[in-house]
């Protein structure tokens, strides 16, 4: 082993001791601030691929749309089967009110083909995922006072599904007090349109099949399905739809085959417009993207910290063997392997500081759900937590760009923070460093 | 040349000055001359200020010459490359000091080896001579200790020893036994000639004690810049 690698090494970990007292700070300032960083964009990424999966299973892959398609069967089964797509499936959508008892919502209706839905959308899963969320339905007696609650399952299928009945958001389904078997009115504006011709359109009224849960609270709290059917009714569409929905095959760009379908449009002079689920959150996706750059510049100060904790350490430590120096230079060290020492001390605290943020990153987000739920349980702030992020539990994606990313970030700080004192130490004249006090 | 007569250190024309803090000039070293056989010994004193460390520095080329010029083994040190110099005085010079200057985080055995691991040399011979210097300085069961459980005579045994681990063909000592009482300077001092004489090594020793310089083969003198008994 080169000498100034063994005396960097020494002076980090001297005989008889585990670690200095300066280096342990130092190193302990290094790997809070890796573990910050890897732990803050690991959750980040979670965050981002979460909400992106969300998008698509809400929205597909790609939606074809322009004006109310009429003749879009023909459509369908050319795009169904072409090779890069998986599956598709019409669908009519928009806003309604919705009204039980006295309580009215805005949620969005989704009309769905039942044969073709499960194709593009996991509602299949969605549905499932309700199997263990119990609705409790409150019981009065005959004279009409609060007997008791009754519980049932909101679970339902897709066979459930017909024209008269509608599938709620869980969410939406317990604001609106809602249970398997209630009846809902459904306002549209078509009723407005009637209006306007003095004619009355009377609220329709759908039963409860039951409930999904997609495990985000933004569609669970906002969305309910219907049949296409009842949708085309409910916004008079007669015979059309407003899009088709598609699902790609694994490994094709969505926005290359939207931008693909849209030359084929083009070049039939067809008003249909392809667009992907990037395309469509372009600025929201834009705006999670920024903002881990964003969470990554501010937790940079932690790592410039720590690197200036290593810098005034080095410089306390050349001032305190300044007389080390002049001996090193007597028994035949260059000012290049002295300066050499000192930078490789900084360099082992990066090293060491790295792995061992790494680990604790690791450990931490392996652990984060139970480390959260018992910050969380202390302030009873858990139901309120995940109500408002609309994820059961702490989402994580590890990318490994980001850990070699931060390492080598962490490193490169690390040794210029050596730098300067290895220069300086460097620079000092034997003769004068063995004269000083 | 016979060995004997090998000139290991020649010094001509020495001359040093520093600037004092008014900004006048005070001349430490006027034009010295000094020339060291193999395995001869040579004392050295003077005034504290006289300059004796400012020549030893000066002759090491720690510290460079205003004038002059300084030959090791008859190459002339201005000539060398830095690496060259400092490959030379790791080979063939050897210091000790009156602060010792061992290295608290290394033990016994570690500070006597760091000068062999200087010249890359660390292999079982080298831990097995560095135990043997540290044998002849009566510290064999201390090797494992750190500086800082040694008394003040202990660690400059230990100097002494890594001083002489890669076999040197000067030593300068400069005034070893001024931190040690007097008995253990005896020692110290006794120690110091006996393993310069073993190991074949030149010595000049930096000392105010005349008892001490009496025992070197040549004493000099440093008045006013100058040797009072020059060669």
């Amino acid at each position: 082993m080169p000498w100034p690698l063994y005396l960097a090494l020494k002076q980090l970990f001297p005989t008889g001791r585990w670690f200095s007292f300066y280096s342990a700070i130092s190193i302990l300032g290094v790997m809070l601030g890796v573990m910050v960083l890897l732990i803050v964009q690991t959750v980040m990424n979670g965050f981002g691929d979460k909400i992106r999966e969300n998008i698509v299973a809400r929205d597909a892959d790609i939606r074809i749309q322009g004006d109310i398609l009429y003749q879009w069967k023909p459509l369908l089964e050319e795009l169904a089967a072409r090779k890069e797509i998986k599956a598709a499936t019409p669908f009519a959508e928009g806003v309604v009110m919705v009204k039980r008892g006295n309580i009215p919502f805005m949620p969005y209706f989704r009309g769905v083909d039942v044969g073709l839905e499960g194709g593009v959308y996991p509602l299949a899963e969605f549905l499932k995922n309700v199997a263990d969320a119990e609705g409790k339905a409150p019981v009065h007696d005959e004279t009409g006072k609060l007997d008791g609650f009754q519980s049932f399952s909101m679970q339902c299928s897709l066979d459930d599904l017909d024209d008269e009945t509608i599938i709620l958001g869980r969410d939406l389904a317990a604001n609106l007090n809602a249970f398997r078997g209630d009846t809902i009115e459904v306002f549209t504006p078509l009723m407005l349109e009637k209006a306007k011709r003095d004619e009355v359109l009377l609220p329709r009224e759908f039963e409860v099949a039951g409930a999904f849960q997609s495990g985000w609270y933004e569609v669970d709290s906002n969305t309910a399905i219907v049949t296409l059917r009842a949708m085309q009714e409910l916004y008079g569409l007669g015979r059309g739809v407003h899009g088709l929905a598609l699902k790609l095959e694994k490994g094709h760009n969505a926005e290359k085959v939207a931008r693909e379908l849209e030359g084929v449009f083009k070049e039939r002079h067809l008003p249909f417009h392809a667009v992907s689920w990037l395309k469509k959150n372009e600025s929201f996706l834009f705006f999670l993207g920024m903002e881990k750059w964003v969470m990554f510049f501010i937790m940079i100060f932690i790592i410039l910290v720590a690197s200036f904790s290593i810098a005034v350490t080095l410089s306390v430590s050349v001032l305190r063997k300044t007389r080390e120096i002049g001996l090193l230079c007597s028994i035949g060290a260059r000012q290049a392997q002295i300066a050499q020492t000192f930078c490789l001390q900084s360099v082992a605290i990066g090293v060491i500081g790295v792995g061992m943020g790494i680990v604790g990153a690791l450990l931490a987000l392996y652990y984060r759900n139970r480390i959260v739920g018992m910050f969380l349980s202390i302030f009873h702030a858990q139901d309120a937590f995940y109500e408002l992020y609309g994820f059961e539990g702490i989402p994580a994606s590890y990318s490994v760009q980001d850990f070699v990313l931060v390492s080598i970030f962490t490193m490169v700080l690390t040794t210029m923070a050596g730098l300067l004192p290895a220069i300086r130490a460097s620079r000092l004249k034997p003769a004068e460093a063995l004269r000083s006090e | 040349m016979s060995e004997a007569g090998r000139i290991v250190l020649e010094a001509r024309g020495i001359e040093k000055g520093f600037l004092a803090p008014d900004g006048s000039r005070i001349d430490v070293l006027k034009g010295v001359d000094l020339e060291v056989r193999a395995g001869e010994s040579l004392s050295l004193q003077g005034q504290s200020g006289s300059g004796k460390s400012t020549f030893l520095n000066v002759i090491s080329w720690l510290d460079r010459p205003d004038t002059g010029t300084v030959s090791w083994d008859g190459r002339e040190v201005s000539r060398l490359q830095d690496k060259e110099i400092a490959r030379c005085r790791a080979e063939s010079l050897g210091f000790v000091f009156q602060s010792y200057y061992l290295m608290p985080e290394l033990n016994v055995l570690e500070n006597v080896l760091m000068a062999a691991r200087m010249v890359g040399k660390v292999s079982p011979v080298e831990t097995g001579r560095a135990q043997t210097l540290l044998a002849k300085v009566g510290l064999q069961d201390r090797i494992y200790q750190l500086p800082g459980k040694l008394s003040g005579g202990e660690r400059q045994r230990v100097a002494i020893a890594r001083s002489l681990m890669n076999r040197p063909a000067l030593l300068m000592a400069d005034e070893p036994t001024g931190n040690l009482d007097e008995k253990t300077a005896e020692v110290v001092m006794g120690l110091l000639l006996e393993l310069c004489r073993d190991e074949s090594a030149s010595l000049i020793l930096v000392t105010h004690n005349p008892e001490f310089a009496s025992r070197t083969g040549r004493q000099l003198h440093l008045t006013g810049g100058q040797f009072s008994d020059q060669f």
